[in-house]
């Protein structure tokens, strides 16, 4: 307070016992005598309850901790996680089968299919899949090895290609090519029987094409009948790329010049195409056409077999088709046209969609037992159609049960057969929904698609979060309890005893995590414990060995805290004894803080799991959470890598939220050791 | 001082000592593979040398007195066949001659089943050169990179930039190694700029070269962002102290009054976390070596686990066992160098 400076003027007396003062600061205050009254004379004074609510240390830690809003935000996902991890295993019903063979017709497996929680066609996480440089069949309209219906946004481009000739190409020339520098290469077709009676006229044409490293000399364009005869038509010097030759002229020449034959030469056209002596010598053969004047249409089928349009059509041709063309040296097609497209596939589609297939008589009745087919040949005869109208009378489909949208002929006659009073003798063919033929109620979908056994990866990750869950939970309350009691013992007592389990911890953390796992691991193969699973217990066994050593210390940490505090020495005057006296007055003091801090061991646990099984030590083929993840590593590219990057995340997104929910839990249950480790 | 740093070094002697031989005995309880050599003859030497360290007992008879049968080996000698038989002696003898052959000879066994016959050691010896320059590497980037983003989020203190690495530290902590491995092998098969996994040593330099990028990065960003926090709670501590504020007064520039007080004495927490990171180095880490096909240590371990030879399992757990001690008593000790107020081995 300031000094307050009284000047009482005692001559300036106020009428009711007031008094004029000046303060400090020259100010005029009144005062009179009830201001020097005593405030609580004659009260009597007791302690006021307190007008705030009262408070826990729980209650205020939980106050403390709901203020950091990332510690809140990690304990949500965390929480949620565990709610998946427990719920979803239950709530996702294990229905169809595991379709993992191609089925008849082509049926894809229901391995690797894309994760899809949209409808198809959304463009994110539809379960479609981009489809780019794959062949388009021009006759089909359909890319090659896709069905109508399991695609989308098709756009098809041509290209232009080399070395390859394909049945959905066209165009393109016969790149005959020599192999060496001294050697002419040869083209030529099969025997073929030429009348000298006939008129023959030959179209050849080459493609202008200049290609790098290849050279066009010329070539020779002979008739050679087999044995050693070359009967020349003519070459490169005679006639210009694309020509008309008649070989009626070559007969003429050959007969001038007395070579014998009859009336007919059974001979190859035969190709020699001239070597380069620096380059390849080539020839680009583009198309041979070969027509005669006779009236025998047999004959003239021959030629016309003989003769190719493209390069790419005769480099197909079968080596036992009459119109067979081959040589001795290098020959490919080139500057082929084909057609490619690219697409959205949808891969849910092609395995559960519309598919046509055929059910025997026997593969119906299943349908019309259960009620959901109505068989009824009684007004429309037994005999095969393919009448719709006809087979919708007698093939009623009464309800969603039965695969079949759509029968679309019955092969063969029904036979009826008196004894079971059933039709039988004949098959279907019928459109059906795939996925009732697997046994599902609707058009499934996987949310996190399905893995290379086809099991719904949606389900097998939180099955085995939940099953890591249960392990870390397991050996968290088993570390956390050998833990608090060897902590406490070792640290109320201290002394002696103090210092031997600080020794005994010494050399047990020691030894390196791996080195026991290893070891548990060993023994557990060798005595093969707990039948199957003894990785699992070994592995157990291990994190029993270890873990319970950091709570152990904290507990040390914390009981030495404690254990000088005047409640101790109060209750120990009191006549308490040792255990209670741990147990009962400082151990629950100190839980608090050691049971939060403990809650890392838990995405501890799942790491530890997950290591094990990256390298690969054990735990092979365990539901657990880490041996999932550690399988996914063999899918680094390629659309099937959903498999690795969603536990991965799921992993990290753990791993990031416990972290923050335990730091947050450890700040507020213990706010000294805020910011550090 | 020296006497607490010898009776650290003793106790961790010790330590080691009781826990090496534990690992032995326990090892040596498991079964035995036999060994897989081609010819009869490169097994009957390869067992007359275990003989000779005392591992193995010969007789040309059986002797059910001996335990159970090992191995036989049938030798035709003088044109005659002789069959002998191989007997494990009892654990504590195997136990003693594998300690005196490290304690006289530094024989720590040859290999039972990886490399038949050849010296341990000299297997670990031959893979230790590829785990060191990984791990040299990866610690030449980290330190002096997390470090400094430490230092500067600490002057930053809630700026933009602080808080986003603040995010981006405690992302990169808490991702597990394998998942960052992964991923970044991933990148690598992916953009195909980099090797997926270690070259062959038939591959050009150029890929080698380049081979060293993902473990390099995988290694180092885990301790990057382990320094940059450290760093970070330490400056920001110091920055807050009296002393700056003092050194400040007395007219100490900002950067002067940073560069002499608060840094050095933000390090001293720091500094022997990377002494133990040098020592570390040698013990590289078992699962990018697995994922990325490294030829390491790491590797090593694996390898000998896989083909059960217990003997190179034993010198690899050994060798693990050693450093991790090593480290923990290095970081220990160096706390009492680096900080002269820290007295060692003080009462309470």
């Amino acid at each position: 307070m300031d000094l307050l400076i009284l000047e009482l003027e005692w001559g300036q007396r106020n009428s009711m016992d007031n008094f004029l003062i000046h303060d400090g600061t020259g100010k005029q205050v009144s005062i009179n005598e009830k201001d020097f009254d005593f405030v609580q004379n004659d009260a009597k004074i007791h302690d006021l309850k307190l007008k705030s609510k009262p408070t826990t240390y729980f209650k205020d830690s939980l106050k403390r901790f709901f203020k950091s809003k990332s510690s809140v935000v990690g304990g949500v996902i965390v929480g949620a996680l565990l709610l998946f991890a427990f719920i979803v295993p239950l709530c996702t019903p294990e229905e169809g089968v595991y379709n993992t063979a191609n089925g008849a017709g082509g049926t894809p497996a229901e391995t690797f299919l894309p994760p899809k929680l949209f409808p198809s066609g959304t463009g994110f996480w539809d379960g479609t899949l981009k489809r780019n440089d794959i062949l388009f069949d021009n006759e089909t309209k359909t890319p090659v090895s896709y069905t109508e219906g399991t695609y989308f946004d098709l756009k098809t481009y041509d290209k232009i290609v080399d070395n390859v000739s394909s049945q959905y190409g066209e165009g393109g020339f016969v790149n005959v090519f020599c192999s060496s520098h001294n050697l002419d290469a040869n083209f030529y077709s099969l025997p073929i029987d030429f009348y000298t009676n006939l008129d023959y006229s030959l179209e050849i044409s080459l493609d202008s094409v200049e290609k790098s490293g290849y050279e066009f000399v010329g070539y020779k364009l002979s008739l050679y009948d087999g044995t050693n005869k070359y009967y020349l038509i003519g070459s490169e010097s005679e006639f210009s790329k694309e020509e008309h030759v008649t070989i009626n002229n070559v007969f003429e020449e050959l007969k001038a010049e007395n070579y014998s034959f009859g009336e007919n030469l059974n001979a190859r056209l035969y190709f020699e195409v001239s070597k380069s002596n620096n380059l390849i010598g080539f020839m680009p053969l583009k198309s041979v056409e070969i027509k005669s004047n006779s009236d025998d249409t047999e004959y003239n089928n021959v030629l016309s077999l003989i003769s190719f349009k493209d390069g790419n059509s005769v480099m197909l041709r079968e080596n036992t088709s009459i119109g067979y063309w081959t040589g001795d040296f290098g020959k490919v097609a080139n500057n082929v046209k084909l057609t490619y497209c690219s697409f959205t596939y949808d891969k849910y589609e092609d395995v559960y969609g519309k598919r046509q297939i055929e059910l025997g008589s026997r593969e119906i009745l299943v349908y019309e037992i259960n009620g959901s087919l109505q068989v009824n040949f009684a007004t429309t005869g037994l005999n095969a159609t393919s009448d719709k109208e006809v087979l919708k009378e007698r093939f009623k489909i009464l309800n969603d049960d039965c695969p079949i949208v759509e029968v679309v002929e019955q092969v063969g006659n029904a036979t009826y057969n008196s004894v079971t009073g059933r039709y039988s003798n004949f098959t279907l063919k019928v459109i059906v929904y795939n996925y009732r033929m697997l046994g599902y109620k609707s058009m499934p979908f996987f949310v996190f698609g399905t893995n290379k056994t086809g099991q719904d990866y949606f389900k097998l990750l939180f099955t085995g979060l939940r099953f890591s869950f249960f392990l870390a939970i397991g050996v968290s309350i088993v570390n956390i309890a050998i833990g608090l009691i060897w902590g406490s013992i070792s640290g109320y007592f201290g002394g002696w005893t103090d210092i031997l389990m600080e020794r005994f911890c010494d050399i047990i953390s020691g030894l390196p995590l791996t080195v026991i796992i290893t070891l548990c691991i060993l023994y557990g193969q060798e005595y093969n414990w707990g039948s199957g699973s003894s990785d699992v217990i070994a592995l157990m066994l291990a994190l029993f060995m270890t873990g319970w050593m950091g709570v152990a210390h904290q507990t040390r940490t914390q009981f030495y805290r404690f254990k000088g505090r005047e409640y101790v020495l109060a209750s120990r005057t009191l006549g308490a004894k040792d255990s209670r006296l741990i147990f009962k007055h400082i151990l629950p003091n100190a839980a608090g803080t050691i049971i939060t801090g403990s809650v890392l061991i838990i995405p501890g646990v799942i790491y530890t799991e997950a290591s094990i099984a990256y390298l690969g030590l054990g735990l092979k083929n365990k539901t657990l959470f880490g041996v999932l993840l550690s399988q996914a590593n063999a899918y680094y590219q390629g659309e099937n890598s959903f498999l690795l990057f969603i536990p991965t995340f799921i992993m990290m997104l753990l791993l990031i939220s416990f972290n923050l929910f335990g730091n947050g839990l450890r700040d507020a249950f213990n706010p000294q050791l805020k910011g550090s480790e | 001082m020296t006497k607490y740093v010898i009776k650290r070094l003793l106790l961790a002697l010790l330590t080691t000592f009781i826990v090496l031989s534990l690992t032995y005995i326990l090892i040596s309880c498991l079964k035995t593979e036999k060994a897989f050599l081609p010819s009869q003859g490169q097994i009957y030497a390869y067992y007359m040398d275990q003989v000779n360290r005392g591992f193995l007992v010969v007789r040309q008879y059986e002797d059910p007195s001996l335990g159970s049968l090992l191995d036989t080996v049938t030798l035709p000698l003088n044109g005659r066949d002789v069959t002998y038989y191989f007997y494990q002696t009892p654990v504590m003898v195997r136990y003693r001659n594998w300690l005196s052959g490290i304690l006289t000879r530094w024989d720590w066994g040859v290999s039972q089943a990886f490399e038949i016959g050849r010296s341990n050691v000299d297997i670990l010896m031959s893979r230790l050169p590829t785990t060191i320059g990984i791990n040299i590497i990866s610690v030449i980037v980290s330190v002096p990179i997390g470090i400094g983003l430490g230092v500067i989020c600490a002057l930053k203190k809630g700026s933009v930039f602080d808080n986003v690495m603040q995010v981006v530290i405690m992302a990169f902590i808490s991702i597990p190694s394998f998942v960052l491995i992964s991923y970044l092998i991933a990148i690598a098969y992916n953009t195909g700029s980099l090797p997926p996994y270690w070259p062959q040593a038939t591959d050009p330099t150029s890929k080698k070269v380049l081979a060293y990028v993902v473990p390099v990065i995988a290694l180092a960003s885990g301790s990057l962002f382990g320094y940059a926090r450290f760093v970070r709670a330490e400056l920001c501590e110091v920055l807050e102290s009296d002393y700056l504020l003092l050194a400040r007064t007395k007219g100490l520039t900002k950067r002067q009054a940073i560069i002499r007080h608060a840094f050095r004495n933000s390090m001293v927490p720091v500094l022997p976390s990377i002494v133990s990171e040098f020592i570390a180095i040698l013990g590289g880490s078992m699962i990018l070596e697995n994922l990325y096909q490294i030829p390491g240590v790491g590797q090593l371990y694996m390898a000998a686990f896989n083909s059960k030879d217990y003997s190179l399992l034993m010198t690899d757990m050994a060798f693990y066992t050693i450093i991790g001690m090593l480290s923990g008593i290095v970081v220990d000790l160096s706390y009492g160098f680096i900080d002269p107020r820290i007295r060692m081995g003080a009462k309470k």
